[in-house]
């Protein structure tokens, strides 16, 4: 299970060996994860206390795509080195996604408790309502539950104070 | 037509057949444009049979209502008042206090959580929503701008032998929810001095900051121009709105310059606003700067949030300008 530690030119002492976590996603892909990426997420890192994560955990409302995708940002985010805008650079092309894939990463987040990524797209929505008049808002999220016209001015007349 | 069987009918009754047959003539049946049309069967609200309603939005398929929540825990109150215009579901979600609690707190800051508190209870009946829109606020996410204008007089050239100038200046404040404020006085428009009204400003940008306290709708502001006369400004102002909530005019109530001792600071302004508390009018604690009571340049201050620095009326030139702006 150990990977073995790659002889370095300087003197610090051999990297320990990795120890990898797998998940099993609901369509039957396995990941590996590594244990320091792993403890980015609570859940995770709750059943590594727990010493139940030497077997495969099964992830069962996330799909392989997303789950990957999930993984690449725990580990990039556990390694150390990265400065903070190269990673902030790193996030944002990360969230540069479709809405429904958006979505997904937030749902992941929030079953396996991963704080920062659940921040990173909750706030990366937020940005898109942002700013924007209610049609626009309409018009991005392709929400189209109609008010009667009676309702969507009562509505306003409440709300009018944030258009002035 | 239904009445068509042969009726052999003695002929005194003929003209009473007559009757008969005109009413017959002029029968509406409106049942039977009706016919042939496909009528789909609705079943009544909480049937077993109704269909379930689907929203097709993406964004309610996906998101679970807490997670909706967190995202519009990350929304400014501006924007949560948008929002909630968007759709029904949204609407009733935005109600939740726990959003207004936290706007609210951020925006009194300086009363502190307990006393926020004791005024919820007190004069809102425990809503913070209804705190948030009838307790006057300054607004933090953009400038006060008041525009003045006076007339003076040019030079003589050609055919224009009384010429006059129509000069436009602006004041403009931006309250910060700590308690502090910058200020400056420029002819420069809204757009180009949006971006300097910070803490990182230079001294060339002539920003100067100082403390305001809030009481009620009125706003009591001191700041300090350095130099080696140095002169307080203390401007009275008081808040109100075009509607409730919008907390986007401010009326200036006075405007005086006066000036401080030596040893009555201590030398970086933090602390003037304590100093001039319940000063006079007309009081000044250095000889050298008399206290003046400013009677021009007084227009009501017009609220100019961020995202709109660009495309405000405020930018026009004077030949263009709106005198009406401050309603």
């Amino acid at each position: 299970m150990s990977s073995p530690p790659s002889a370095s030119a300087s003197s610090s002492p051999p990297p320990c060996p990795k120890k990898m976590i797998t998940l099993r996603s609901s369509d039957g892909a396995t990941f590996e994860i590594e244990e320091t990426a792993a403890l980015q997420s609570k859940t995770l890192e709750n059943m590594i206390h727990e010493n139940c994560a030497s077997t495969l955990i099964p992830v069962p409302n996330i799909t392989g795509e997303v789950l990957a995708r999930v993984v690449e940002f725990c580990s990039k985010h556990a390694e150390a080195g990265v400065d903070d805008e190269s990673l902030g650079a790193w996030d944002e092309e990360f969230v540069a996604v479709d809405h429904t894939t958006l979505f997904d990463y937030i749902r992941a987040a929030n079953f396996l408790e991963i704080p920062t990524l659940l921040d990173l797209g909750c706030q990366t929505v937020a940005d898109m309502i942002k700013g924007k008049t209610p049609d626009e808002i309409k018009k991005t999220f392709k929400i189209t539950t109609a008010c009667t016209p009676e309702e969507e001015e009562e509505v306003r007349g409440e709300n009018q104070w944030a258009f002035e | 037509m239904a009445s068509d069987f042969a009726l052999s009918v003695p002929a005194e009754l003929e003209s009473a057949l007559r009757l008969k047959n005109v009413q017959y003539l002029v029968t509406q049946r409106p049942w039977l444009d009706l016919y042939g049309i496909h009528v789909r069967p609705v079943a009544p609200f909480g049937s077993v049979s109704r269909k379930p309603y689907v929203d097709p939005a993406p964004i309610h398929r996906c998101l679970p209502d807490e997670l909706l929540h967190e995202v519009f825990a990350r929304l400014a109150p501006y924007d949560l008042g948008r929002a909630s215009c968007v759709c029904r579901k949204w609407r009733y979600s935005i109600r939740n206090p726990i959003f207004w609690r936290n706007a609210c707190l951020k925006a009194w800051q300086v009363s502190g959580v307990v006393e926020n508190y004791k005024i919820l209870q007190k004069k809102y009946a425990g809503s913070w929503r209804k705190m948030w829109l009838d307790r006057p606020r300054v607004r933090t996410d953009g400038l006060y701008v008041s525009r003045n204008t006076y007339i003076r007089t040019g030079v003589a050239e050609w055919t224009v032998t009384n010429p006059v100038h129509l000069v436009c200046y602006f004041r403009y404040i931006r309250f910060f929810p700590s308690g502090r404020f910058l200020y400056k006085n420029s002819s420069q428009k809204v757009k180009d001095v949006a971006k300097s009204m910070n803490f990182r400003a230079s001294k060339t940008d002539s920003v100067f900051g100082g403390h305001y306290t809030l009481s009620d709708d009125k706003v009591e502001a001191a700041l300090l121009y350095p130099g080696t006369r140095p002169t307080v400004l203390r401007i009275r102002l008081r808040l109100r709105g075009t509607t409730a909530g919008a907390n986007n005019r401010m009326d200036m109530l006075s405007l005086v310059t006066s000036g401080v001792n030596d040893n009555e600071f201590q030398g970086d302004g933090e602390a003037i606003l304590g100093v001039v508390e319940g000063w006079q009018d007309d009081e000044t604690h250095n000889p050298d700067v008399p206290a003046i009571l400013h009677k021009r340049g007084l227009t009501p201050f017009v609220f100019v949030p961020f995202e709109e620095v660009e495309k405000s009326v405020l930018n026009l030139p004077v030949d263009k300008m709106d005198f009406f702006v401050p309603g």
